[in-house]
């Protein structure tokens, strides 16, 4: 525990020099910007954020796109509140009470309850990101190429199944979809070339920078320009009673602390992210809370669970993200993304290759977590000047963002391309209910799953075997399977048959 | 207007087609005997397994929008209306012009900026009735396009020493 703490300490007193506070301040508040624009999203901030921070020096860069995630899952509950229009998806369920709020005329009550939440949500998250993290490096060093391989798998099914909005077949399609475009290109194995229909271009492969900001990016400037504008609610000039907030946020201490551990939790969870981290958040606490009656009508708790949620997914989409390798949230699969560029290898290495790394993590989201909270607080009549910005002439600024962007990282023409392509495909897919967070997943994912299937194969001699015999395999191959046949509605009511009939027949007895 | 159902069920049979390619790929992708490479290792393995998935299951897709088509079942939440699909063709067609096109043929800062002034004008002109107001808003998105597309130029070239396209 001391460790721990030394090392807190340590990476606390590295990071905090007036440059790295100048960075935390203007990053914060981009991301903020970027969160509160409906259309803007985290991942696009993000992804946007990374080719912008290539020339800075490793600790800056992270801690600028730390700041942006943080800002922009914050910031999408301003739009959710005065629009009634999630400024992120994260915020859809911070809309069911925040509008009616603001309705109420209680905006600005309503976004200083948001900005708390938030603050303590991630704060509950760093902490179980310093708690857990460490301990899965070490467990995650006992995993081999079978375990590996049923990792990415996991991670794929889960995604898929957990993010689903239409056909539970669409969330896996979409993973399977993500697995094929990173089979493009020369190999991890033989550095074979597949699939590069004579473009040279191709042999490296799809970027993933270039496919996230068309997916990301340019698909939400087509979604956005394609919905009606959205009516501002104009919030009335309201003294917000610091003593009141806290007091109320005092009385929903163990919706706090609940929300914050099912949104970390969640966030562990390969590639699901903020928006099933608040709607499970926001269930649950409906579930115990004594003014359930208020969910949906303006409840202050309800707004409460939801913001704590989605903050607290971000340090926990990090965990999995920094000691497997394998991103929590689409997010955070381009933050890994990010530290490749900056020479930081995710996954069971890093507490040997760069043992303090996690702690300046947790850091950094520290600082980001101060900042919402000060200019959440403070910047209320700011921001709801951003939310006038006319989409007009937002959004075709963020498409030249999106060329320049890609372009930036590798001076290829090519990577505007990819951009486009995958800015219609992404459309396309989520006008079709196509989940686009299993898609990124397994674009992430698909080198660890070819990689890990085919050494593993050479190792057992072809032979199946040990990917079912090895326990932490068989765990995984088990839980796999579940999910898997628990998606189809059949299998669904063949089991609570089943139950029903045990149930009746342990109740005669 | 076009039914969600059929645009689903016509995705779903490209899926499918990309499925059999990938997997023909899979199947007939050089086995690099001449490398005496382990017969488990074959670059080929993966996408020969990832084929056959994304066929079954579009394959699943396929079948179940084809029949809730047949169902014939209108409701609102199935339809994708002419505005969006009109909006959707608009966005790509100046997208494309802009990307495709414009970027590499002209200097970067002056196809950002023709792009976004026509953006804005297009997306503005079914709001503005008077010509003073169409005047006016050419004069906005003027100085908008000029601006920021000079501001995002120069900090990508000076700030971070990109040789633009």
């Amino acid at each position: 525990m001391t460790a721990t703490l030394d090392a807190l300490a340590n990476a606390f007193v590295s990071m905090a020099t007036p440059t790295m506070m100048f960075h935390v301040v203007w990053a914060t508040l981009l991301g903020i910007f970027v969160g509160a624009l409906p259309g803007l999203t985290a991942t696009m901030g993000v992804a946007l954020m990374t080719t912008l921070t290539y020339s800075l020096d490793r600790d800056a860069a992270v801690l600028v796109l730390i700041c942006m995630y943080v800002g922009a899952i914050y910031g999408g509950s301003r739009s959710a509140i005065l629009l009634n229009i999630p400024g992120t998806p994260a915020s859809a369920a911070t809309s069911l009470d925040g509008f009616p709020l603001a309705k109420q005329g209680k905006a600005g009550f309503a976004m200083g309850i948001a900005t708390l939440g938030s603050a303590l949500g991630t704060l509950v998250g760093i902490v179980l990101l310093v708690l857990i993290a460490p301990p899965l490096a070490q467990v995650a060093l006992k995993f081999g190429s079978f375990e590996f391989f049923w990792l990415a798998l996991f991670g794929i099914v889960i995604s898929g199944q957990l993010t689903k909005a239409g056909h539970p077949a669409k969330g896996y399609l979409a993973g399977f979809i993500g697995l094929s475009v990173a089979m493009i290109g020369a190999d991890g194995i033989h550095s074979h070339v597949r699939f590069n229909f004579g473009v040279t271009d191709m042999n490296g492969g799809i970027g993933l920078i270039p496919a996230m900001v068309g997916a990301f990016g340019f698909a939400e400037v087509l979604f956005t320009m394609s919905r009606p504008d959205a009516t501002l609610v104009q919030p009335k000039p309201e003294k917000i009673d610091f003593g009141a907030l806290w007091g109320r946020i005092w009385a929903y201490r163990r919706t706090v602390v609940q929300s914050g551990v099912i949104g970390t939790f969640i966030g562990i969870i390969p590639g699901v992210g903020e928006d099933i981290g608040a709607w499970a958040s926001y269930a649950a606490a409906k579930q115990h809370s004594k003014e359930r009656d208020q969910f949906g009508e303006g409840s202050c708790e309800g707004l409460t669970a939801a913001e704590t949620g989605n903050s607290a997914v971000v340090p926990g989409s990090l965990i999995p993200s920094l000691t497997l390798g394998v991103p929590g949230s689409a997010a955070a699969a381009v933050l890994i993304a990010a530290l490749y560029i900056h020479g930081i290898r995710p996954g069971p290495m890093i507490m040997i290759d760069q043992p303090t790394f996690i702690y300046s993590i947790a850091v950094m989201l520290t600082f980001a977590t101060i900042a919402i909270g000060v200019f959440g607080l403070l910047l209320t009549p700011v921001f709801v000047q951003v939310l006038r910005v006319p989409r007009n002439y937002l959004m075709p600024i963020v498409f030249t963002m999106c060329v320049i962007g890609p372009f930036a990282l590798t001076q290829r023409v090519f990577d505007i391309w990819v951009m486009f392509v995958f800015g219609i495909i992404g459309y396309v897919l989520r006008r079709l209910d196509y989940p686009m967070a299993p898609l990124v997943l397994g674009i992430i994912l698909g080198d660890l799953l070819d990689k890990s299937l085919r050494r593993g194969l050479t190792l057992s001699n072809g032979s199946l075997e040990p990917f079912f015999t090895r326990p932490i395999s068989a765990g995984f191959a088990v839980v796999i399977v579940v999910t898997v046949l628990f998606s189809f509605p059949a299998v669904r009511r063949w089991w609570a048959g089943l139950t029903r009939r045990g149930g009746n027949a342990s109740g005669r007895a | 207007m076009i039914d969600k159902r059929i645009l689903d069920s016509a995705v779903a049979a490209i899926l499918m087609a990309i499925g059999l390619a990938m997997l023909w790929g899979g199947a007939t992708m050089d086995r690099l005997e001449i490398r005496r490479i382990h017969p488990a290792s074959i670059p080929g393995l993966v996408p020969m397994f990832l084929g056959a998935a994304i066929f079954i299951l579009a394959f699943v897709i396929f079948r179940v929008s084809r029949r809730q088509a047949r169902a014939d079942t209108d409701d609102a939440e199935n339809r994708v209306l002419s505005g969006e699909v009109r909006s959707f063709a608009v966005v790509v067609l100046l997208a494309a012009i802009y990307a495709l096109v414009l970027v590499g043929t002209l200097h970067f800062w002056l196809a950002s900026s023709l792009f976004v002034f026509t953006f804005i004008m297009v997306a503005e002109w079914p709001r503005l009735g008077t010509q003073t107001a169409r005047l006016k808003s050419a004069a906005a998105a003027a100085a908008v396009a000029v601006i920021v597309t000079g501001a995002i130029s120069y900090m990508f070239e000076q700030g971070f020493l990109v040789r633009l396209p």
